[in-house]
């Protein structure tokens, strides 16, 4: 069970930005709910498709941390009112028209392994 | 006739008291405080688990020390288990008697913030739910299911029916200021249907106060279900990380003023649990650690950015730590609770104390209760916080200045030390003389019709500017000696400013209109406390500064316990005890155990009996938390199994060989003693997760036909030497002198294991279950003895429960512990005066 209600932690994404970029998959993230730190990114799952670590980068404040060198040790540390943008970084066709489920998992030192579903509609050209 | 005239006059008489409470507790608010009977107020409140203090005295300590250092509310969770532990058995007797605990508060003139759950959390077992409820027909606790709101009516009228018990208690009480409904609850939808419901139950009793709800998440969750907002802030959650440069773990604080606005515009700012703590767990850093850790600058910096945001309603959580006895606390936590909080466990004020007695004793002096944000017009150096806020009531500003740079720092002209903040005042008026801008904190203020004293914190780096009734502008550099003063009059009017040291400060307590100087603590009745020889220096306006010395003619104590009594205990262990009365459970298909619940055990220390045949010769097993397997009474796996990782426990799945030399014949009987060391807290985890045996596989597949018994007896168990017995009491009479008894001296005594060679220990005062000493799991080797349960004689039991392979034999095991060092000695010893 995750620590943060769903509903809450779903305000977290920005409706909207899921979007196909420079051949990446990315959308967008602001810090609504407080202070917290993310210790590992596990996977990003869009509709099928499951984004591993090796694939997933996040821009924030200028700068891209990639997934895989997320640790304990070096944690990311996504302050009340940052933003960010995630980086699918696989050229798959996995974005549709109408709903889109995005899945991602993460680690906080805290609580653990934790899950946020969230949707966004599409009208692809 | 005079009967009944008498009983009707009585009838009036309580229909008129009753009535004169409703009319002398007016409370009302706006978006900036609380207004009691037409006075603003600043709440300065703290918490205390009266689950882990027990008793009159012990109450009466904490509150009078609290009061003492300025607070003028508590805060209470009610925790419906500890009155509620088994179905239709209610108990608020003695030590867990609310009534006299709300009447103790009553009489030193603190108002009360009630929290009657239903969950409390508080790292109490199943969260303060009772165990019973939780095999209760369709009951959902707390109408959830991971995270799921599923609305449950049994649940409900078996809440109500708590609400029953101690509703009409609360409303008895006029210095009920706040009552809270549930605590950190959500749902995954946000449904609010149970927060209301629980809202209409409160106010069915006539219960008039302002409701809210503790949000934890900060996120504005039903604030329009309730009278006012209120929140959790815990910037420290993690010893492992350095608060002093995870700073960003204040972002809420620094923000909340904005956050808490949008979620509920009109009433004030309140924080139900703002952190003066944090508690330590098993296999954690220890108090000491996490005292260190805080130090006195987190609670500094907590309570005074609180006040920076406009914050009138503070709640420190907690305020005095206390001790987890019986099978109160949730598997996290040890017996400590000390929580590193202002007052000790044991009931000793801390340094983190002495720095909010320093906040509370400057919002006695000035009234702050409306303020409003203000641009600052001044520059912000890296890694400082400031605020201005423009105080209405006074017609100046504050200013508070807040440095996270490891050195220190200049902010608006004043010198910072490296994380330290300050709370200044600008264009103060006061009665004879202005502070036009000041480098130094007010510490206290005595006030009469036409003179004051302003007791100032000297500061060797800082000045302060001031205006005379004449307009001249004078300088005083705040370096100074301890008392220096500087006089300033206005015709008939007089203002006094003194100085004095962080030192001088830290032993000055304020009583009444007067200022104590030299005493650890003082008692609101005035009684002064002293550990040593000592002049106390009173001041007061009409006195100026008398003097007195008082010398303490009481030592310090320390009572040697060894040549112990020694018995093995646990007869259930042995072949042949008669297990037929115990409860059947099933072993189920998949070699899973039917749990606790449905068979009524809920205890610490859960026994399994039952026949095994002489073919196995492993053992798979699960067990919750620490477990012992015994074939035909001998050992054959004694493990500690206790993990707690991410806030929940983990399981440990092990296997174990057999000696096939423990069977006797192809009927043979196993015995499997489990202890847990609680419930899940239920703040993220689902609370019902069963404890005591989870899962027992052979590897011939046997389903044993298991029989289940909770609690340990301490019954004597006959020793025979041709195996080693693992479960032994070492039982011990000692005498507290009469002196350490008498009201004017506070003495708390600790129990010493630090020299024991013991792993594991449980252990019982005078019958009562105070401690549990497992080596590896806690930073804790002394045991407060809770003065309720202390008496001029006493028994201590001691239960052993390990093996140590030097041991060979029954004798060797007796003699090992016979020959035992355990103190009993005083931890501190202060006498009043």
């Amino acid at each position: 069970m995750a620590v943060v209600p769903d509903f809450l932690i779903k305000r977290v994404y920005k409706k909207g930005s899921l979007r196909e970029q420079d051949g990446a998959v990315e959308f967008d993230l602001k810090n609504v709910l407080g202070p917290g730190v993310i210790c590992g990114l596990e996977y990003v799952q869009i509709n099928d498709y499951k984004f591993t670590k090796e694939a997933i980068s996040f821009i924030t404040q200028g700068v891209e941390l990639f997934a895989n060198s997320v640790s304990e040790i070096n944690p990311i540390r996504f302050r009340l009112g940052q933003e960010g943008t995630m980086r699918l970084l696989e050229e798959v066709k996995c974005l549709k028209n109408g709903v889109n489920k995005i899945i991602i998992e993460f680690l906080n030192p805290e609580a653990g392994r934790m899950k946020i579903t969230l949707e966004d509609n599409l009208s692809l050209a | 006739m005079f009967v009944k005239d008498f009983c009707i006059l009585n009838i009036l008489l309580h229909i008129f008291k009753i009535n004169a409470k409703m009319v002398l507790m007016d409370i009302k608010f706006d978006k900036y405080s609380l207004i009691i009977n037409g006075e603003r107020i600043i709440l300065k409140s703290g918490t205390i688990h009266y689950f882990r203090l027990f008793g009159r005295d012990e109450w009466y300590d904490r509150l009078a020390k609290m009061k003492s250092g300025g607070y003028n509310c508590v805060d209470l969770y009610l925790c419906w288990s500890y009155h509620n532990p088994k179905k239709d058995f209610w108990d608020f007797e003695a030590y867990k008697d609310i009534r006299t605990l709300f009447q103790v508060a009553q009489e030193l003139g603190l108002y009360m913030i009630v929290r009657p759950g239903p969950y409390i959390n508080g790292e109490i077992s199943a969260g303060g739910l009772p165990y019973w409820l939780m095999k209760e027909k369709d009951v959902v606790l707390r109408n959830r299911i991971d995270g799921d709101f599923i609305y449950s009516k049994p649940y409900m009228q078996h809440l109500r029916d708590w609400y029953g018990k101690v509703l009409p208690v609360v409303k008895d009480f006029d210095n009920l200021i706040l009552i809270q409904i549930e605590n950190e609850y959500s749902t995954n939808g946000g449904e609010n249907e149970y927060i209301k419901e629980l809202y209409e139950i409160v106010r069915s009793y006539d219960i008039k106060v302002p409701i809210f709800h503790n949000d934890a998440y900060i996120a504005g969750l039903y604030a329009d279900d309730v009278d006012i907002y209120a929140c959790d802030i815990y910037p420290y959650i993690n010893p492992k990380t350095n608060w002093r440069e995870e700073t960003f773990a204040f972002d809420t604080l620094d923000n909340l003023e904005d956050m808490a606005r949008s979620f509920k515009e009109n009433s004030p700012l309140f924080i139900m649990e703002l952190q003066s703590g944090w508690y330590d767990k098993w296999l954690g850093f220890g108090y000491e650690y996490i005292r260190e850790d805080m130090g006195r600058e987190h609670v500094n910096i907590m309570t005074k950015t609180a006040l920076s945001q406009g914050v009138t309603i503070f709640n420190h959580y907690m305020c005095a730590g206390g001790t987890n006895i019986l099978d109160m606390s949730s598997d996290e936590v040890y017996t400590s609770y000390d929580f590193a909080s202002p007052i000790s466990e044991l009931g000793i004020i801390k340094d983190n104390f002495k720095k909010v007695k320093e906040i509370n004793y400057f919002l006695d002096a000035f009234d702050l209760t409306m303020s409003e944000p203000k641009e600052a017009d001044f520059e912000i150096p890296q890694n400082c916080y400031a605020k201005v806020r423009h105080d209405i009531i006074n017609n100046c500003d504050w200013l508070f200045l807040r440095n996270f740079n490891s050195c220190e720092t200049m902010i608006a002209d004043v010198n910072i030390p490296s994380f330290d903040m300050k709370i200044l005042p600008r264009n103060l008026k006061l009665k004879a003389c202005e502070i036009l801008k000041s480098g130094v904190e007010i510490f206290a203020r005595l006030c009469g019709n036409e003179r004051e004293t302003i007791f100032l914190m000297s500061d060797e780096k800082n000045s302060i500017t001031l205006k005379d009734s004449n307009g001249e502008i004078i300088k005083i550099s705040a370096d100074r000696a301890d008392f220096d003063e500087f006089l300033f009059k206005d015709g008939s009017r007089e203002t006094k400013l003194v100085f004095i040291s962080q030192k001088c400060s830290d032993e000055c307590w304020k009583h009444n209109n007067t200022l104590i100087f030299g005493a650890k603590f003082i008692y609101p009745d005035g009684k002064i406390a002293l550990e040593d020889k000592t002049q106390i220096i009173t001041y007061s306006l009409e006195n100026g500064y008398v003097k007195e010395t008082h010398t303490p003619d009481v030592q310090s104590k320390r009572i040697k316990l060894t040549d112990f009594d020694v018995y093995f205990c646990a007869p259930e262990i042995e072949r042949g005890y008669d297990y037929s009365c115990w409860k059947k459970i099933k072993h189920n298909e998949d070699f899973t155990l039917q749990d606790t619940f449905s068979s009524d055990v809920y205890s610490e220390f859960v026994w399994y009996k039952g026949k095994i045949s002489n073919a196995p010769r492993e053992i798979s097993i699960t067990a919750r938390h620490i477990f012992a397997i015994y074939i035909n009474g001998y050992e054959i796996l004694n493990r500690n199994s206790y993990k707690h990782d991410n806030l929940a426990s983990v399981d440990e799945h092990i296997s174990v060989d057999i000696d096939p030399k423990v069977y006797d014949g192809c009927e043979n009987e196993i015995t499997v003693l489990v202890q847990n060391l609680g419930f899940d807290r239920g703040f993220t985890n689902n609370i019902g997760s069963p404890r005591g045996l989870i899962y027992f596989k052979t590897d011939n597949n046997e389903y044993i036909d298991w029989h289940i018994r909770g609690r340990i007896t301490l019954d004597e168990r006959e020793a025979s030497d041709n195996q080693a017995p693992y479960l032994a009491c070492l039982k011990k009479d000692f005498a507290i002198p009469k002196e350490y008894f008498d009201k004017n001296i506070f003495a708390p005594f600790v129990l010493d294991m630090e020299k024991t060679p013991f792993r594991r220990a449980t252990i019982f005062l005078n019958g009562v279950k105070i401690g549990r000493f497992i080596r590896h799991n806690a930073n804790q080797s002394k045991f407060y003895l809770p003065k309720e349960f202390l008496r001029e004689n006493n028994e201590i039991k001691i239960v052993i429960w390990e093996k140590s392979h030097r041991i060979k034999g029954v004798w060797d095991f007796k003699n090992y512990l016979k020959n035992v060092i355990i103190n009993v000695e005083t931890h501190k010893v202060y006498k009043l005066f």
